[in-house]
């Protein structure tokens, strides 16, 4: 249900309210909010209030027609960033807050949208350190948005802007979300949604219960079996196996900010290389580089076109140079090509203005179908059961 | 043009299963509208044979059916509740369009927050004694209403440039009110509570926090004026449905004072509203009920039966909050039922009754009713032109909190079909109650409920 999709019209106007005609980071009033202990607002928090929950999902658009269901903006494709926020990458939101309308762009729009099909759905999460004082949450989690809220929703993360020094961040809760609080629909028809962790710093490998009820609330363990996993406080996956599990329901790489080494080893060892991207400008031109990889995994682009497509977006309102773009087509070259594309699904599905009998039926109803139906309107389809 | 409008009553105190009878009658109808009556401190449960599940408290029961939500003038809305309602029909059920399916109109009356506090105070500070609310504020708005009406927030006045200053006139005169309350006495284990919500009232962030989401209500919802069900509903062609709140037993004139809800949401209201906007086409009233009975708050229910919690309620009996306190359940009261049908106008006033919940007397394989109290003589509606009605209904109460109950066993098949189920039900209470079964709940989905 709804049609609405992210304009630059109504981005300017999130933007302008939230960094105070640029005079400010998009993210202060959350700051402020968090600092003077008040806490995420719910929408972002990954707990949620009693009325939201935990899980994220991505649903399809339906408007009712008549006796069916109306498909209004293709299926749902969820794409998930999460984003550390310690030290250095203190500026990520607001880096890929200004980047969400090319972003956006680059999926939806132009003569090669990598997601131009899909409704695309955009989750932002990002991390902290579990050691950060001063009301910095360690995990903030918007919702699967798909109009002006994904900026909105963006305005309202608390960058922790510390990181404690520690050799860490915990971006581990992160993935644990990712991978078991999340519902995509695009997994019925067995195709996968995106997912990106973007971070400078290793991750902890053990994944803490007791910080898991306090990040996402204490019916975490009976909100994941929605999600088709069951498994208590005693039995909570380590990050190997969280990323593992992501894996099979996402396409998640893993984007690496720097070249640390070590940071470098656990990574791949996590993701598998083909799934770990160093990042050639750091998380500059980060919309880039997730744009090229969706389009080579959806096989809408190949290495060549895909460095045409690069050189069509406009950085700073001018043309990304050809030399930015060949090196993001090489740093992503490795990455498994049309992988998406190879799903057996892939070519049925689903697409906008189909009709649905119910909102749950994986298929539309075939044209033999409608064509034998009494072609239906709004007008003529309250002949519903008279009773009493 | 509408042809027919199906009247959902609840004939306990609430709780009845509305929100499953409305949902079956929009889907089986198609119905284009539901028009909502009463407030928006309640919820009613929808669970769809798709899978969905929610409780609405503001938008109707047939909103997963794509269908429009009016509410009208009789109904009292929480803005704030509005928007988080939305958020959850969004983020939980996929339901991205929620404000295009809602319109209210300019004279329904808005709870504030500042309601729900001076509610929750209140009910705090009667300690052990409880009158028994939600505490969202619905019913303190409706009061203040009438002691201070230039004081009242209608919808219509949700975009004013002055709703702070309007927000800000309606706390100071509930801090008034409360200043002796909050110096009162409370339970030692309430003083959180209360100490948190006189808090709010001196916050002047929450204060602007309110404000600006009174406002945002006015940008996203379609607010219409007095006219629209006679220029908008009544002119499309089919079926709406009227989706009240709470129950007959909590009505503010005929519940058992003072465990009554300030509302009032009996048909005859409804009717009335209809009329006044030129519907003169079929209205078919429904009653509605669970198979046994069940309260949710403080007041009187003789057939309460702490030991059937388990099996009339497996597994959700031990819920419990401040406010509502345990919920209670029973053997199927006919007494007070047969009194819920003569405070709206007797047998001939309803078309069929909607007996919900049946499957869990099927799961037991035996259904306890009461159709005569030992100790206590009939329970009489009031109909005396003069006197004092509230004090009758209040000696009603009392007369009720000492009835010792009657119960009959009536022996389920368990293999038994619902065919054969439903005749057994319908039998059972058309003989005592003298109104034809139309419906009977076997489950929680609209293809659990069957009609006849």
């Amino acid at each position: 249900m709804g049609r609405e999709t992210l304009s630059r019209a109504a981005f300017v106007s999130v933007a302008k309210l939230a960094t105070a005609g640029g005079t400010r980071s998009a993210t202060a009033k959350a700051e402020e909010r968090a600092r003077n202990q008040q806490g995420m607002d719910p929408l972002v928090d990954p707990k949620g209030l009693a009325h939201l929950g935990p899980i994220r999902r991505s649903l399809p658009r339906f408007d009712k027609q008549g006796n069916l269901w109306v498909l209004t903006c293709g299926m749902p494709m969820a794409e998930e960033t999460l984003l550390d926020t310690t030290g250095s990458m203190e500026n990520n939101v607001d880096l890929a807050f200004e980047a969400l309308p090319h972003s956006y762009e680059m999926y939806t729009t132009g003569k090669a949208p990598v997601l131009g099909r899909y409704d695309v759905q955009i989750a932002t999460a990002i991390f902290n350190d579990v050691e950060d004082q001063d009301g910095i949450p360690v995990l903030c989690r918007s919702q699967f948005e798909m109009g002006e809220k994904i900026a909105l929703q963006m305005t309202k993360l608390v960058p922790g802007r510390g990181g404690c020094g520690n050799g860490k961040e915990d971006s581990q809760f992160g993935i644990f979300g990712a991978t078991y609080l999340t519902t995509a629909s695009i997994n019925r028809y067995e195709l996968k949604y995106y997912h990106f962790t973007v971070s400078d710093e290793p991750t902890v490998l053990v994944i803490d219960p007791v910080w898991l009820l306090k990040i996402f609330g204490d019916d975490v363990f009976e909100c994941i079996k929605e999600t088709g996993y069951e498994f208590d406080r005693k039995g909570v996956p380590d990050t190997a196996q969280a990323v593992r599990d992501l894996q099979k329901k996402a396409h998640a790489f893993f984007l690496q900010v720097n070249g640390r080494s070590d940071v470098h080893d656990q990574w791949i060892d996590l993701y598998g290389s083909d799934h770990f991207v160093a990042l050639p400008f750091g998380t500059e031109h980060l919309h880039c580089v997730k744009a090229a990889i969706i389009g080579l995994t959806e096989g809408v682009l190949d290495l060549s076109s895909a460095e045409e497509f690069l050189r069509n977006t406009k950085v700073d309102g001018k043309k990304m140079q050809a030399d930015q773009a060949k090196r993001i087509v090489r740093a992503v070259a490795h990455i498994p090509l049309g992988a998406q594309a190879a799903l057996p699904n892939f070519g049925k599905l689903p697409k906008a203005g189909d009709l649905f009998r119910d909102k749950i039926d994986l298929w539309p109803v075939s044209e033999e179908e409608l064509q034998s139906e009494s072609s239906v309107t709004d007008e003529q389809s309250h002949g519903g059961v008279r009773w009493l | 043009m509408t042809d027919k409008i199906y009247v959902v009553t609840d004939l306990g105190p609430g709780d009845g299963g509305k929100g499953g009878v409305v949902h079956k009658v929009c889907k089986m109808t198609k119905a284009h509208t539901v028009v909502k009556v009463g407030g928006a401190q309640g919820s009613h449960g929808v669970c769809t044979s798709r899978g969905e599940r929610f409780a609405f408290s503001q938008w109707g029961c047939g909103t997963f059916e794509g269908i429009k939500t009016y509410l009208s003038p009789r109904m009292v809305i929480s803005p704030e509740g509005i928007l988080n309602e939305a958020d959850a029909l969004r983020y939980q059920c996929g339901v991205h369009n929620a404000f295009d399916l809602l319109i209210v109109d300019s004279m329904a009356l808005c709870a504030t927050p500042y309601h729900g506090i001076a509610s929750r105070l209140k009910e705090l500070a009667r300690g052990k004694n409880p009158r028994g609310t939600i505490g969202t504020g619905v019913g303190e708005a409706h009061r203040c209403m009438y002691d201070f009406p230039e004081l009242a927030i209608w919808a219509g006045e949700l975009a004013s440039p002055c709703i702070k200053e309007q927000l800000a006139e309606v706390r100071e005169q509930i801090r008034f009110d409360l200043q002796e309350i909050i110096h009162g006495e409370f339970l030692k284990d309430d003083r959180d509570l209360v100490n948190e919500e006189a808090g709010l009232l001196n916050n002047e962030d929450f204060l602007d926090f309110v404000a600006r989401r009174f406002c945002e209500v006015s940008q996203r919802v379609k607010i219409v004026d007095l006219d629209y069900l006679q220029r908008e509903v009544f002119p499309k062609d089919g079926v709406v449905v009227v989706e009240s709140s709470h129950g007959v037993l909590t009505d503010r004139s005929y519940g058992f004072y003072p465990h009554t809800s300030a509302l009032r949401t009996l048909p005859c209201f409804t009717h009335a509203m209809l009329k006044d906007a030129g519907y003169s086409g079929q209205i078919v009233n429904l009653g509605v009920t669970r198979a046994y009975t069940i309260r949710h708050g403080a007041g009187p229910m003789p057939t309460a039966a702490p030991e059937m919690a388990e099996s009339l309620l497996p597994g959700s009996n031990k819920d419990k909050n401040r406010y509502q306190g345990k919920v209670r359940v029973g053997p199927l009261d006919l007494i007070l039922l047969k009194y819920a049908i003569e405070v709206c106008g007797g047998p001939s006033a309803f078309d069929g009754l909607a007996i919900t919940w049946f499957d869990q007397i099927q799961t037991n394989g035996v259904w306890h009713l009461c159709n005569r109290y030992l100790n206590s003589d009939q329970i009489c509606v009031w109909r005396e032109k003069f006197g004092d009605h509230q004090k009758y209904q209040e000696a009603l109460g009392k007369q009720l909190f000492c009835c010792e109950p009657e119960i009959r066993r009536i022996e389920i098949a368990k293999t038994a079909s619902r065919s054969e189920l439903f005749s057994l039900c319908a039998d059972t209470l058309q003989c005592e109650l003298d109104v034809l079964v139309r419906m009977v709940g076997f489950g929680c989905t609209e293809l659990d409920k069957v009609c006849r």
